[in-house]
């Protein structure tokens, strides 16, 4: 089963989230900031991980560069989930090292595909 | 010309017109004088030369009336001795005896009436005389006029026959016993008038002359003429003489061979003219001379006129050139310094334009110094009302400013705020969304209809957010065309699929209808979809179970074409004071709308500035009660930007900003659940 690091501060958000991917069948770890979502995507062992952009500690642009700077996991799928829907902030996103990005509020279904272009 | 003249200084000026004015009259005085020296010289022509005729007219009058008187005594003396014989020694006794009293006579002879001469005394030498005279005067007209009328007579000049000089004679009848017994013959010399006559000469040809009573010359300057006894009866002063006539007279003297004034007069009883003649040119001389000294005076007295008249204009114009100066130095110093005091003895006239100008200088100087004292006031003025200007105008900076930062305020807020919005509305969706999902399998239908509800209520939440987000960012100006070139018609089927579900809620039929192939079409395609569901969505809100048509067309041909969609309704319809409030933002058509229809009022608004974004416009037409009719036309052919071109063609649809990624179900308020399907499934 596919494993998914889900980097949200929001708690509802997170937990939302979180339930509805397991109901798909999905192994899902959370970090709840910046620096626990790092420190667990440092380990290697997620098959995707979905990276909120405003976090505390540090922020998702700075946390993604970091796992993308990690030889190690840099080649895991980081997508980005960003609130700002401005425009800049794909380009932000995509300059920091993400794979792709989604913008909130979540559109499960295609949430869901963006998903499954990086796990089939 | 004249105006030359005219602009000529004074002084010349009256210089030339006194010359100019006093030649008229100096020649009409020159006229008048010249006449009246004429009329003075005929005056003394009169006086003197006539006077002249007649002094010497008396006696030459007397000298013949003594001598023939004379003769008569001697010939009564002669008459006495007749009684004692009359013989020739008696006769020559009584001649010598009255010798002394004859003395003017040259000859006196006593001739008897059968013209034998009796008796003979002469002046002259005995060998001057002839040697027989017996005879001498028997033929003689003065004896035979005696001797036939018996009377005394004067003869004319004539030549002597004793002595061969120019002589008269007197002849006088000696009577004895009342018969004539003889005639006493007497030459008179002339030796006495031609002393008379030399006495007048006057000038420097005035002189005089005496002619006989048939007009011969007796007394002449010219002494050939007294000689050869000329005839002077030819001429006009002659005649009148010979006429008794005295006056004065002009004549052309063959003598002096010019033009004569002359005074003439006739010797009364004896027939003689004397006249006094003078050359004209002498009497014009004289009148010129007196002319000339009176004409000099004249002229003395213009000259001191001009004189005087030039000193007079001096102290007219002096004070004048003063003034002019003093003015000329005021205008120079711009009216400061000394006013044009002038001279105190200046004309009164002159003294009052200096007053005047004194007057109208300080009028002057009282008005610069107002109007400088007003330009100072005014410039104070304007000073002031420039730092008002600025200061307002750093106010109204200050409020733009403020204005500028409050609507971005208002921009960042709305934003943030549908930001911070979104987030739990996110949340309450995913949770319904979840929970419908476990209902459904847990098989609680009845809870999944009312969650349904729950969700298309978020979602409609939602939808308005993100409508406040898209006017705020429209307003701070941030909203932007993100071009690219697309096939309309996929456009238009994927808001029909789209629209569809809007259309089955009110029972409309929805038509898509084609005029032509559009084409290719370079537009915002996320832009495009939203304005055609937006409009598409507002017909079917406002038409119940009605139709809905979307008419598409690409009009014209070239670079200049344009896209024409017409969505037309058979609702409700709007009144014209609905269409005027139409496109403002937070207004629907009134209150009771928001609860019958719901939206935000918003739609409009948006798809009217996305048309102008897109380079367009859109037009409405509605009749209350029959429909509505929204016209868009976009042109076809935007200029795509050079460095999206390749990035666009290659992600096809995939948009460039991240707005395309909100979906038609994003960003329509009335889009719900399309996964509802689903939901329904009874499984």
């Amino acid at each position: 089963m596919a494993k998914i690091l889900l980097v949200e501060d929001n708690e509802m958000n997170r937990d939302m989230l979180s339930r509805r991917l397991q109901r798909k069948g999905f192994d899902v770890v959370i970090a709840v900031d910046g620096i626990e979502g790092l420190e667990k995507a440092k380990s290697g062992e997620f098959d995707l991980i979905l990276m909120d952009m405003s976090l505390p500690g540090i922020d998702g642009w700075e946390a993604t560069r970091q796992i993308k700077a990690d030889e190690n996991v840099k080649q895991t799928p980081v997508i980005a989930l960003t609130a700002h829907a401005m425009a800049g902030d794909r380009e932000k996103a995509l300059e920091a090292g993400c794979d792709d990005y989604d913008t909130k509020p979540i559109e499960f279904t295609r949430l869901m595909e963006k998903i499954g272009n990086y796990l089939s | 010309m004249f105006s030359k003249i005219f602009s000529l200084p004074i002084s010349r000026l009256l210089v030339l017109s006194m010359v100019v004015v006093s030649f008229i009259p100096l020649l009409v005085l020159a006229s008048v004088l010249y006449e009246a020296a004429w009329q003075n010289a005929w005056r003394e022509i009169n006086e003197k030369h006539r006077l002249l005729a007649m002094n010497l007219a008396g006696p030459v009058q007397n000298l013949l009336s003594d001598k023939q008187r004379m003769l008569g005594l001697v010939s009564n003396n002669l008459a006495d001795i007749a009684e004692h014989g009359f013989s020739n020694r008696q006769i020559a006794g009584v001649l010598r005896n009255a010798k002394t009293q004859l003395n003017e006579f040259d000859v006196v002879t006593v001739v008897d009436h059968n013209g034998h001469t009796r008796a003979l005394i002469s002046s002259y030498r005995e060998d001057k005389l002839p040697s027989d005279v017996s005879l001498l005067f028997a033929d003689s007209d003065v004896f035979l006029e005696v001797n036939k009328h018996q009377k005394a007579i004067l003869s004319g000049v004539r030549r002597s026959r004793v002595s061969d000089r120019p002589t008269v004679l007197i002849g006088m009848p000696i009577f004895f016993n009342d018969r004539m017994i003889g005639v006493i013959l007497g030459e008179l010399s002339l030796n006495a008038i031609e002393a008379w006559r030399r006495n007048i000469h006057f000038g420097k040809n005035g002189h005089s002359a005496i002619v006989d009573q048939t007009g011969k010359a007796i007394a002449h300057p010219n002494p050939n003429w007294v000689q050869e006894i000329r005839d002077l009866s030819g001429l006009d002063i002659v005649k009148k003489m010979m006429a008794g006539e005295t006056g004065v007279t002009e004549f052309y003297s063959p003598f002096v061979k010019e033009n004569m004034v002359a005074g003439y007069t006739s010797v009364e009883n004896y027939g003689w003219g004397i006249m006094v003649p003078q050359p004209k040119s002498e009497v014009e001389e004289q009148v010129m001379s007196i002319l000339l000294y009176q004409l000099g005076w004249g002229g003395i007295g213009l000259a001191f006129a001009i004189l005087a008249a030039l000193v007079m204009v001096k102290r007219i114009t002096s004070p004048i050139n003063e003034l002019a100066e003093s003015a000329k130095n005021l205008i120079g110093n711009e009216y400061t310094g000394e006013l044009p005091i002038i001279h105190s003895n200046a004309p009164r006239e002159i003294t009052e334009l200096s007053f005047a100008i004194i007057d109208l200088v300080s009028g002057l100087q009282n008005s610069r110094d107002e109007y400088h004292d007003l330009n100072l006031n005014l410039k104070q003025r304007i000073a002031e009302a420039t730092a008002e200007v600025q200061a307002s105008n750093r106010r109204l900076q200050k409020v733009a400013k403020k204005a500028e930062q409050a609507s971005s305020e208002k921009s960042h807020f709305l934003s943030s705020m549908s930001h911070e919005l979104r987030t739990p509305l996110n949340a309450v969706i995913g949770y319904v969304e979840m929970v419908r999902e476990e209902l459904r399998e847990a098989g609680y239908p009845q809870v999944i209809a009312d969650l349904r509800r729950v969700e298309s209520s978020a979602r409609h939440l939602l939808s308005l957010v993100n409508d406040v987000l898209d006017l705020s960012k429209i307003e701070a100006g941030k909203m932007e065309a993100v071009l690219g070139s697309w096939v309309l018609k996929d456009l238009i089927k994927e808001v029909e699929y789209t629209a569809e579900p809007l259309m089955q809620s009110n029972n409309n039929l929805l038509h898509i209808l084609y005029e032509n192939d559009p084409g290719l079409f370079v537009t915002d395609a996320m832009k495009l979809k939203q304005i055609v569901l937006n409009l598409l969505s507002n017909a079917a809100k406002f038409t119940q179970d009605g139709q809905v048509s979307l008419e598409v067309a690409r009009r014209g041909s070239g670079s200049d074409d344009v896209i024409s969609l017409i969505v037309r309704d058979t609702g409700i319809g709007m009144s014209h004071e609905q269409i005027a409030h139409l496109f403002k933002p937070f207004s629907q058509v009134n209150s009771g709308f928001n609860q019958q229809y719901g939206g935000t009022g918003l739609g409009l608004t948006i798809c009217r500035h996305f048309c102008h974004i897109l380079g367009g416009e859109i037009e409405v037409e509605s009749v209350p009660g029959k429909g509505t009719v929204f016209s868009v036309s976009l042109p076809a052919n935007l200029e795509l930007p050079e460095t999206h071109n390749n990035s666009e063609t290659e992600t096809s649809k995939e948009s460039v900003s991240i707005e395309d990624n909100i979906k038609a179900s994003d960003i329509n308020p009335h889009v719900i659940d399309f996964d509802l399907g689903d939901d329904l499934d009874p499984s």
